[in-house]
């Protein structure tokens, strides 16, 4: 095997052990990896919806969760559909247990009857419960 | 290159591999983990098993273990991915260096770390295994059970799991009875078109919604990085939740059999890798794929590397291919 071959492989082990070990780093913290999915699709919501659920998990942030959610509802009206009503029930419901985290009991419980009111059938339980940041441990 | 030798730089890639991936193994699970495997009573009362019966199999026997050992599975398969790989260029006729390169690449490109990372990408992991080892082990009972594992593990698997068992029955009676492989063959193609023909309309709604040019070209893209990473991202982060039908695909590529029948040995895996895309860029409601979705054609890219290896005159003259 030539020297120039020996040294190219090496060079490309190296280069794509870099690149994998970070890719781990970031798959190893979820606020991590939804920033970097926010970063390769600025436009979608879904990454921006899933960032604010982890901002609301790691660190129990809840200013920069509702900051997220607010970011992510602005992306899902833009692009409309199905989308948008998938994000705006993450994030409208997301929203209100925040505020009733942060002490705002009267007004999560007004917000709260509005958006079951919006909806003409609800999702069970379980299914709005695994929808909830933080999550249940 | 002796094989004790080959095996000790696979073992030395896949150590090196599980440095890089150390991070993402200690990790909690992420995104859908907690839905499909980390709430597996729940996902198995929601009729999952139906639809990926093996799958949920393999989750259930790690049921309560903590994240870190679903994610050692994942990357178990991988390297097992990378061996087999390793195999199927040696069967193929590359030189033992080449296997290596097409092992290191599946071990060491970022192109493959979701769905290593990923709990709930290990039925791609499982399906790109299967194809590999299909590639590796030729035979017609191999591809029997490989086939029906295919199958059995997910309905995205499901066409390459119907033309691998198609593959291992035809070759099996072609040697017999000619006549018996042709009407085996009609029978599968009829009732595959009779499936079709009832579940027309709710394809064509799915056929409509779908935005298989964006699918298509993400993919392709991501596949030209898998040698190359570093040239551009990687295809979308933003991991859909599609539940394609999985018999239209299945009846586009079918023309795919013929080849099966005279098996081309690199031919078949790239037919069961194109089998496993075909669902994520035709039926995709318009998301783009995830990552993991094109691990099984990310493999065969791996071993595309290798074969450029060889081709490029890196062969040392001395060794001698294994089928040579």
């Amino acid at each position: 095997m030539g020297l120039v071959l020996r040294i190219a492989i090496l060079t490309w082990l190296a280069a794509s052990f870099a690149l994998t070990a970070g890719r781990a780093r970031v798959w190893g913290d979820e606020y991590a990896l939804w920033l970097a999915a926010h970063r390769a699709a600025p436009a979608k919501p879904r990454p921006l919806v899933n960032l604010a659920g982890a901002a609301a998990n790691r660190d129990y942030d809840f200013a920069l969760a509702r900051y997220w959610y607010g970011r992510a509802l602005d992306a899902a009206r833009a692009r409309g559909g199905a989308e948008l009503e998938e994000t705006a029930f993450l994030a409208e419901l997301n929203l209100i247990l925040l505020q009733a985290r942060l002490g705002d009991l009267a007004g999560a419980r007004r917000d709260f009857e509005a958006f079951v009111a919006a909806r003409p059938f609800f999702r069970s339980e379980h299914e709005v419960r695994s929808m909830l940041w933080p999550r249940e441990r | 290159m002796a094989p004790r030798a080959l095996t000790g730089t696979w073992i030395g890639l896949v150590a090196l591999s599980l440095v890089a991936y150390l991070p993402a193994i200690a990790a909690d699970f992420v995104y859908e983990d907690f839905r499909w495997v980390g709430e597996l009573d729940h996902a198995l009362e929601q009729g999952q098993l139906r639809g990926r019966p093996l799958l949920m199999l393999s989750y259930w026997l790690q049921a309560g273990r903590p994240a870190w050992e679903f994610h050692a599975v994942n990357f178990g398969i991988h390297a097992l991915c990378s061996w087999l790989a390793l195999r199927a260029a040696r069967c193929w006729g590359l030189s033992p260096q080449a296997g290596l390169v097409a092992a290191a690449v599946l071990l060491l490109s970022p192109a493959f770390s979701q769905a290593a990372a990923y709990a709930s990408a290990r039925g791609e992991l499982v399906a790109g295994a299967a194809v590999l080892a299909a590639a590796a082990y030729p035979g017609s009972w191999t591809y029997i059970a490989l086939g029906w594992g295919l199958l059995l593990l997910k309905d995205s698997a499901m066409p390459a799991g119907l033309l691998l068992v198609l593959c291992g029955v035809v070759t099996y009676f072609s040697r017999r009875s000619r006549a018996l492989a042709v009407s085996l063959t009609a029978l599968v193609i009829a009732s595959v078109l009779g499936a079709v023909w009832s579940r027309r309309e709710s394809l064509a709604a799915a056929f409509a919604a779908a935005d298989p040019l964006d699918a298509l070209s993400a993919m392709v893209r991501h596949l030209a990085l898998v040698p190359a990473p570093w040239l551009g991202p990687t295809i979308d982060f933003d991991i859909v939740t599609a539940s394609p039908a999985w018999v239209l695909p299945g009846l586009l590529l079918l023309p795919v059999l013929v080849v099966g029948i005279a098996l081309p040995r690199a031919g078949l895996a790239c037919a069961l890798a194109l089998l496993l895309l075909a669902p994520r860029a035709l039926l995709s409601s318009g998301d783009l794929p995830a990552e993991h979705h094109v691990y099984a054609a990310g493999a065969l890219a791996a071993l595309a590397c290798a074969w450029v290896y060889d081709a490029a005159g890196a062969l040392d003259p001395r060794e001698v291919p294994l089928n040579a």
